[in-house]
């Protein structure tokens, strides 16, 4: 017993000692190499949940399919997201409207579309969203409502479809009694079935409806429905249940939504899915009996995907049927109309609906689009276009300069907007580019105005930007063929060789080098063609559903080897990876090969890398979530697809969409998943989870790099685009440097300029996604946080002479710091009655290179740092010397102006306070003040009041400033009326130090002792 | 028998490593910069130093918290602004743009100094103060572990409090105050932790912190002092 316990300890102890001896990279190391959000927000993305405030309308709770949690505290103005450490994909949000600072957050969309995600639990805060904490129900995967009881917080009611894929024990209805410490399955009907809704008796929180639903998904087919679907009631809090189908239709009925009037808890509807009169069904006695009702399309649209059905708060005639459109009825239910729609297009497809008790013709409502606002019962909605959600599913750029920026998004077509732009990147500078589920978007590499895109079911369209012109491209069957086998998400692909051509698949690989004019055929069928998983016409389940979503056996992702035009992969959506290496004239299937590495055999083929380093390199991502496997799986070869090395790591989460190697350095990767985004910098031997302001949990679904600045650009599924500017440090990235105390290092030249994307418009609406940065950065590893002692960089040129000095900042890892290539500033005259800001603006450096001594405490780190000339602007020579010539002189007389002005003010500021301390002068002391006011009011501006700021005053000091500002905002020749400037200013100040100088001999030696004092600090 | 004495409290330590309550981490902090005995004799903190405006560039600052009293200035190009509150009373006065009368603190404006003006922190004997901590578990700060911290004030203000885990120095604070119509967040890094000569160890630097996170302008201190009186002419209302 003794040895069993001490064997025990000493492996508790051996396992933390090992943890603490090895120094690996990790994500802490990566310090402040962060990713910019650069949207698109101009349209959002799919939103599943709104809970609001009822005492405190203005606060709202929204969720997203894949952007997590976003609050708003002033009725929509502004968005934050405040779940980014978690799961993205939310199900249900429920707010405690007695303690509203607290707010639970059900995670795992229940809309079960083909790409739906999944979660990880139901997480509580009770500081607003601050923090959050998960309280179980981790195997649940879905969740789609929670109910709070109205008079104890503590006691919660969850329901969980549970498991798409698969049988689960883990879905029906929960509950806890205890604030989340501990659940009960309250009600369970089989593996197959969940709890899609519930509801609770307004005025006796002890009756409770719920709505149980059977249904599964696979690769090629959507089932909603079957015996175990039903709605049921309870009277004793979810103890016992009864099935209340007294005038439902008959036979196996699918997803069940459920509501009860607030005003009146007999009053219920229900919308019911089913094989035969399926539809809308009111109940006026709590559900004992039910009577269907006729209602248009829209009321009945499409259940497994629309299930909100709202009625008014006060008014129980006042139902909402937010689907397809946007409905109501004034009747409760008994005829319906549409929204008026005055002000324009809302998006369609609706999951969520809140409405203001306060103010009933409030609302806001979730949308695959983004949330909108109403203030006239639903008739007009106001789109809030801030939230940067939108749920890419691939993206490209070009080769312009800056690059653009090429994506497709889930429900919201396709997008195009430059990766940097005045002010920001705003809404207004995203182009739309095609319409549908978007996808992929490929620019033409030789020409910059056209492009491809699609929509879903691989419908492809060249796309002339300049004339808005769209020519239908897809491939079509040959006669007699059967229609071709597109995937939902074809892929179409340009080659990294040939500028001309472009690729796309159904389940032959097709080319074309005349814009998809002509397609030639180049392989046979490349999938499976597994007859049983071509019936998609019978998908659907009690009611047919099948848009493409659930199409199969068709080729996924296409990729060509940038060493060599003719090694072509492709990967299918039923596990096939095939290589040709004669531009397809045969091919070989490797995935025999591949699920020898340990990889579900059947697993989709999400992404193929040819590495840029070695032609018999391969990289491949999988997934096989559709078969209930959320696995990572990632795998390399070496030998052109004979044998696979499956590459893995602790810190995965999530199912494997894209990978991608550097085209610098051969050991940097990244893989993004459906649960965050992950580098290694040694080729796959150890993994970190990139943390830089992305969240945890981010789904990111495709990656490209720029190689003119390095920069990936990373596409999520549910926040749109992060772009992770110039990785270039990570290929410097050591043992050595991990190691030691503090390194510099290297960085690439930096152009001079300043700025060309600055503007001085305020953003006028919508989400503004950041420019990159353009100053130089100085960048240092520092192996543990600077506690003690200050950071500081010094700049020295190449006569050795410091330039500036910046503080650096303290923390572990990688520290970027920005310089602005500006000198120290000038000193600008002091005595005014207004403030000078010339004086926090340094000239700008000369080109060349600099040397960087960063003193870190008592440790010191030396580098150098090169700045060139802008390429942009291209200023000759003389121009920029001219520049600094004039830059120099206006710099010069700030100071010189601000010496004579300390000299005035030494003697003007005691006399002055004597006169306000009414103390008596002498003649001679009020001539020498009277004077000096004078001389004073020339140099600098003296206005004094609240509204001095309106008031222009012409001085020597502001013509300084106007002219400093003036070239050192500028790199270019200053113009001749600047240069013209010098002098007059110049003669000013000769006249002014004279005019001082005389008047100091007159009577400063006369009057200094009748008022011998300190000078004042400040005036 | 020592042997196994010492394996078995090395391993309690371990497990106890993810057990510390937020008394434990607030005893620990106090602690480690100066012991709470010294801290109990904290009445005023006084501070010396400069705000960086860019390269080359530092404007002075002063700045005085005594609970009731609080005071703060800032010069630039020969101009000061200035802020102070006595009491329930304050005001501040910013000359830049040639205005020489001094506003009146609001009531919020109020509120946020008083939050921030207690030289000893709101964590010293909180709960005398009327205030609550809970413990939140460890954290990431920019790429160091830390304990955090939550203190919800008498008023309902939430005051989160990030300590580094090896040195329980406190390295950040994140204040979200609740004004009369909004909240008011602020955010302050802390660094250069030294000790002065009263024998407390203090930050002499901070950073505000933007809402993504960025930080923002620093202020360096050249000298922190403590139970200095301040001249009371400095609270008096300027241009009257």
């Amino acid at each position: 017993m003794k040895s069993i316990f001490s064997t025990y300890i000493f492996s508790i102890l051996l396992i933390s000692n090992q943890s603490f001896a090895q120094a690996k990279l990790t994500s802490a190391a990566l310090g402040k190499m962060e990713v910019r959000a650069i949207g698109p927000a101009v349209m959002g993305g799919r939103t599943t949940a709104i809970d609001g405030v009822n005492a405190d309308p203005k606060t709202l709770y929204i969720g997203t399919a894949g952007g997590g949690v976003w609050k708003t505290t002033n009725g929509g103005a502004q968005f934050t997201s405040v779940f980014d450490k978690h799961c993205q994909s939310i199900g249900a949000i429920a707010i405690d409207q007695k303690t509203p600072s607290t707010v639970w957050v059900g995670t795992g969309e229940s809309n079960m579309r083909n790409t739906v995600s999944i979660g990880n639990g139901i997480y509580k805060t009770t500081d607003d969203g601050e923090n959050w904490i998960r309280m179980g129900l981790e195997q649940t995967e879905h969740i789609s409502k929670i109910i709070i009881h109205p008079s104890n917080s503590d006691i919660i009611y969850v329901a969980a479809p549970g498991n798409l894929y698969n049988n689960s024990s883990e879905r029906g209805l929960f509950k806890t009694m205890d604030g989340g410490k501990t659940w009960k399955k309250l009600f369970f009907i089989n593996d197959s079935t969940g709890c899609a809704d519930i509801a609770m008796d307004p005025k006796n929180p002890e009756i409770l409806y719920c709505s149980m639903w059977e249904f599964r998904r696979k690769p090629f087919s959507f089932s909603s429905g079957g015996k175990g679907s039903g709605l049921f009631k309870s009277y004793d809090g979810g103890n016992t249940w009864k099935k209340i189908h007294q005038g439902f239709p008959l036979g196996d009925l699918g997803r069940i939504v459920i509501t009860v009037a607030p005003s009146d808890g007999k009053k219920l509807c229900a919308i019911v899915e089913a094989k035969e009169k399926a539809g809308l069904y009111i109940s006026e006695d709590a559900g004992e009996s039910w009577k269907s009702l006729s209602a248009d399309d829209n009321v009945t649209a499409r259940p497994f995907y629309f299930s909100t059905l709202v009625i008014d708060p006060l008014d129980a005639k006042k139902v909402y049927r937010p689907s397809f459109e946007f409905s109501m009825s004034n009747d409760g239910g008994y005829s319906w109309s549409r929204a008026e729609g005055r002000n324009g297009w809302v998006h369609s497809d609706m999951h969520a609906l809140w409405i203001n008790p306060l103010n009933t013709s409030h609302m806001y409502l979730a949308t695959d689009g983004g949330v909108y606002m109403s203030v006239d019962k639903g008739n007009n909605w106001l789109f809030l276009n801030s939230m940067p959600i939108s749920q890419l599913y691939h993206v490209a750029i070009d080769e312009q300069v800056p690059y653009r920026v090429y994506c497709g998004l889930q429900d919201n077509g396709s997008w195009t907007a430059a990766s940097q732009s005045s002010s920001g990147i705003e809404n207004s500078d995203w182009k739309n580019v095609g319409g549908g589920d978007g996808f992929w978007v490929q620019p033409d590499r030789e020409d910059p105005n056209y492009l491809y895109s699609e929509y879903q079911g691989g419908h492809i369209s060249k796309v002339n930007t300049k004339t808005n012109q769209y020519q239908d491209v897809q491939p079509q069957p040959l006669p007699g063929e059967k229609k071709l086998r597109f995937n939902w998400n074809t892929p179409i692909y340009t080659s990294p060789n040939n500028p001309k051509r472009i690729y796309t698949g159904a389940q032959f690989l097709f080319r074309s080098d005349n814009k998809g004019i002509t397609w030639e055929r180049i392989s046979g069928d490349l999938t499976t063609n597994d007859a049983s998983k071509q019936k998609q016409e019978e998908s659907g389940g009690v009611t047919t559903d099948n848009t493409s979503a659930e199409n199969h056996c068709t080729i996924f992702t296409i990729a060509e080897s940038p060493l060599d035009v003719n090694l072509i992969g492709v990967g299918t959506d039923d596990g096939n990876l095939q290589i040709s290496s004669d531009g397809g004239k045969t091919w070989k299937n490797v995935s025999k090969n591949i699920a020898a590495s340990g990889i579900a055999s059947q697993a989709w083929v999400s992404s193929i890398q040819f590495s840029h380093h070695d032609k018999n390199m391969i990289y491949a991502s999988f997934e096989n979530h559709m078969y209930g496997d959320m696995k990572t799986y990632l795998a390399v070869s070496k030998d052109l697809g004979n044998t696979w090395k499956r590459l893995n790591s602790e810190v995965f989460k999530g199912y494997a969409h894209k990978i991608l190697e550097d085209y610098a350095n051969p050991n940097v990767l990244f893989l993004g998943t459906e649960m965050g985004l992950y580098l290694t910098i040694d080729g796959g031997a150890n993994w970190l989870p990139w943390k830089g302001k992305v969240p945890e949990y981010a789904l990111v679904r495709d990656m490209v790099q720029d190689k003119k600045t390095n920069d990936i650009i990373v596409a999520t599924h549910g926040r749109g685009i992060f772009i992770l500017s110039d990785i270039s440090p990570l290929r410097n990235l050591t043992n050595e440097i991990i190691q030691s105390d503090i390194s510099i290092i290297p960085s690439k030249p930096t152009p001079i300029s300043t700025g060309h994307y600055g503007g001085s418009w305020p953003n006028l609406g919508g989400f503004t996604g950041e420019n990159a940065n353009e100053q130089a950065t100085i960048l240092y590893y520092m192996k543990n946080r600077q506690n003690s002692g200050s950071v500081k960089i010094e700049i020295y040129d190449g006569s050795g002479k410091m330039v500036a000095e910046i503080p650096g900042t303290k923390r572990k890892g990688l520290n970027i710091v920005s310089w602005d290539m500006r000198s120290n500033p000038p000193k600008t005259a002091a005595g005014g009655a207004k403030a000078d800001w010339a004086s926090t603006v340094g000239p700008l450096v000369e080109a060349g290179t600099y040397s960087i001594k960063i003193k870190a405490g008592e440790k010191i780190a030396e580098g150098k740092m090169t700045l060139i000339q802008d390429p942009i602007n291209a200023f000759s020579a003389e121009e920029v010397s001219k520049n600094r010539e004039v830059t120099k002189t206006a710099f010069n007389m700030e100071e010189e102006l601000a010496a004579l002005m300390d000299k005035i003010m030494a003697d003007y500021a005691p006399l002055k306070k004597a006169k306000d301390a009414k103390k008596t002068l002498s003649k001679d002391a009020q001539a020498y003040f009277t004077k000096l006011d004078a001389l004073r009011g020339k140099l600098v501006p003296v206005k004094e009041g609240n509204n001095a700021i309106f008031v222009d005053e012409e001085n020597t000091r502001e013509k300084i400033t106007d002219l400093y500002f003036g070239v050192s905002f500028y790199q270019g020749r200053p113009t001749d009326s600047q240069i013209q400037k010098i002098d007059y200013i110049r003669k000013e100040l000769d006249d002014a130090a004279k005019e001082y100088t005389t008047l100091e001999k007159q009577y400063a030696a006369k009057v200094r002792n009748e008022v011998k004092d300190k000078p004042v600090q400040g005036y | 028998m020592r042997k196994t004495a010492i394996i078995i409290g090395l391993l309690f330590k371990l497990m106890n490593a993810s057990s510390q309550n937020a008394d434990e981490i607030i005893s620990k902090y106090y602690e480690a910069t100066g012991g709470k005995a010294l801290w109990s004799k904290v009445q005023s903190l006084k501070y010396e130093g400069h705000y960086v405006m860019g390269p080359g560039a530092f404007a002075p600052v002063n700045q005085y918290i005594a609970n009731e009293i609080s005071y703060s200035d800032f010069s630039w190009n020969g101009m000061t602004s200035k802020s102070a509150r006595n009491g329930d009373k304050g005001w501040s006065f910013t000359p830049w743009s040639g205005k020489r009368i001094a506003d009146p603190m609001t009531k919020d404006n109020i509120h946020g100094s008083k939050l921030m003006s207690d030289p000893q922190g709101l964590l010293f004997n909180y709960a005398q103060k009327g205030h609550f901590v809970e413990y939140l578990g460890t954290d990431d700060f920019d790429g160091t572990e830390v304990h955090k911290i939550k203190l919800t004030t008498k008023e309902g203000d939430f005051v989160y409090y990030y300590f580094d885990i090896e040195t329980f120095y406190l390295l950040k604070i994140y204040a979200k105050i609740k004004l009369s119509d909004k909240e008011q967040k602020v955010n302050t890094n802390y660094s250069d932790f030294k000790k002065n000569e009263f024998g407390i160890i203090l930050p002499y630097a901070n950073n505000w912190v933007n809402e993504q996170g960025d930080e923002g302008g620093l202020t360096q201190f050249k000298k922190i002092e403590v139970n200095v009186k301040i001249d009371d002419k400095l609270l008096e209302t300027p241009g009257k």
